[in-house]
């Protein structure tokens, strides 16, 4: 028993992170990209409005296809998929529940 | 009317979800196993491809790497196979309450009820499992049958990412010829025994005498009889339901050896700290208090000892543990790993006898301080209230030793006795 806290360092690193909002994989997937999301609460479901891509600009989110858990092999991860249409380009925006998104690069 | 129960089990749970998050592991031997610079050199699962080459559970890494080269070694992340393991479980709540977990990776389902709506027993498994490989992203093979211990070896029967059904049609063409050690509670000495007697398949168990059986192993004899002729009647338990506690306890290895007397207060101010706080999450005062200590050259050593007042206070936890550490151990060697545990437990409400030379009011304001301490770990983390002895060692004390791990282990599957029903089987052959 007594598990050892991995999570000690990068704790010490960002003093006020909460331990829930930890990434899952640290190390580098090119498929898959952390992104900031705004998002709302419509009639108490999650919904992506805007994000914003690694080299800073920002999209909306202009239709949402279908909302459905998923895991994505590629990317490596699971949580809710969002399967959305940003500039007519279908996009898979995954919320990991753990207060961090990503999107799979294609 | 028959159960309809299915076993479900995850393919190499902890490689399969560090795979899933790692991409680049999908095609080459991998394994889970413990850092080795914090000392828990063992492989805990190992993916099929390591598997396929000789790399088993409980390996030393330095086995494993022996067995299979190339092999790359992932450090386990519990919180993390935990959080998986509830994401399942809360599919499985889908299609019933029934469901008993058998460690984190692991659960027996009641479908009985669910099967006018979802379909038999064997259409649910394929949903569970289609469901599992799309929304999770590991796959599990499912047993289907009517009793817990056939569709525990119907899980076991084919892998990875499939469905076996034990029908009564089926059944005895197919279960006969698994062999007997894989059935539960049939160990390494079990086999041994039931080898000398010639009996090496289910079948031949089956088909076994009863009382012949019971007079040579006991009453467990009569349950392996009740277990492999699929007569075994052990319910489901329900969800979220755990079996009496009788005692509560926690050991570690620390993550380097301990060599001096303050070594050992820390760490078990952190292990009496994590004890008397599972006592009170449970309602639970405890009267004996044992310790067991492990030196480098992993010799064992132990002591228990009666208090006059039971408590779920971790100082006098500790107080007790640390004179239990004094009396038994005389420092020859460092040591590995360290224990305590708290038995003879009663609900916190049982009324004890008052010690004349014990000053009540003190012990509970002790009490209201550990209270608020749970309070604040439970609103902020763990570690944003410690005693100042942690600080003395910051490595020593970054064990977090109230883990959710305690679920890790998957319970006795007699835990709440035996339900088997083989109590029957004994009256029909008795003379």
């Amino acid at each position: 028993m007594g598990v050892y806290d991995y999570h000690r360092e990068r704790e010490e690193a960002h003093p006020f992170t909460l331990y829930e909002k930890m990434p899952e994989v640290t190390e580098g997937n090119e498929y898959k990209v952390y992104v900031d999301v705004i998002a709302a609460f419509k009639e108490g479901q999650l919904l992506p409005l805007s994000l914003t891509w690694e080299d800073g600009r920002s999209y909306e989110v202009d239709r949402i296809k279908s909302i459905r858990r998923m895991a994505s092999r590629k990317a490596g991860g699971c949580g809710i998929c969002y399967i959305c249409s940003i500039r007519n380009q279908e996009v898979h925006l995954f919320y990991e529940e753990n207060g961090l998104w990503f999107v799979t690069r294609k | 009317m028959d159960r309809v129960i299915l076993h479900s089990d995850c393919n190499c749970f902890y490689a399969s979800v560090e795979m899933l998050h790692r991409p680049g592991l999908w095609d080459v031997p991998m394994a889970v196993g413990g850092d080795p610079e914090a000392r828990h050199g063992i492989v805990l699962t190992a993916n099929y491809i390591a598997k396929r080459r000789g790399v088993k559970t409980g390996m030393a890494l330095w086995q494993a790497r022996q067995a299979c080269p190339d092999i790359t070694f992932v450090p386990p992340r519990m919180d993390l196979y935990i959080k998986f393991s509830r994401m399942i479980r809360r599919i499985y709540s889908e299609y019933t309450d029934l469901v008993e977990p058998f460690g984190l990776d692991e659960a027996w389902l009641d479908v009985t009820a669910s099967v006018g709506i979802r379909g038999d027993g064997r259409r649910i498994a394929e949903e569970l499992r289609e469901r599992i490989r799309c929304e999770i992203g590991i796959t599990v093979s499912i047993g289907v049958s009517w009793n817990k211990i056939y569709a525990k070896l119907g899980s076991d029967y084919k892998k990875p990412d499939a469905v076996t059904e034990f029908s009564r049609e089926n059944c005895r063409e197919l279960v006969d010829p698994i062999p007997v050690g894989d059935l539960l509670y049939v160990g390494r000495a079990t086999s041994r025994k039931l080898y000398s007697l010639g009996i090496t398949t289910v079948g031949e168990l089956a088909a076994a005498d009863p009382g012949m059986l019971r007079s040579i192993f006991g009453k467990i004899g009569l349950m392996l009889s009740v277990f492999a002729r699929g007569l075994d009647e052990t319910p489901v338990s329900p969800e979220n339901t755990r079996a009496p506690i009788k005692s509560i306890g926690n050991s570690t290895t620390t993550p380097r050896d301990l060599t001096t007397e303050e070594d050992v207060d820390l760490v078990l101010y952190l292990l009496s700290e994590s004890v008397a706080s599972r006592c009170r999450d449970n309602g639970f005062i405890g009267q004996v208090v044992e310790i067991s200590v492990r030196d480098c050259e992993l010799h064992i050593c132990g002591r228990q000892k009666k208090l006059g007042t039971p408590t779920n206070i971790s100082e006098e936890i500790h107080a007790a543990a640390m004179s239990l550490f004094h009396e038994v151990y005389r420092w020859e060697r460092p040591i590995r790993s360290i224990g305590v545990r708290i038995g003879d437990l009663k609900p916190d409400t049982f009324p004890y006898q008052l010690d004349l030379f014990h000053d009540e009011a003190y012990r509970q304001r002790l009490l209201k301080a550990d209270l608020a301490v749970d309070d604040i770990r439970r609103r902020f983390g763990f570690s944003s209230i410690q005693r100042g002895i942690m600080y003395r060692d910051r490595y020593l004390s970054s064990l977090n030793a109230k883990a959710d791990d305690h679920m890790v282990h998957p319970h006795s599957y007699l835990e709440r006795g035996n339900r088997t029903g083989c109590e029957k089987v004994q009256k029909e052959s008795a003379p």
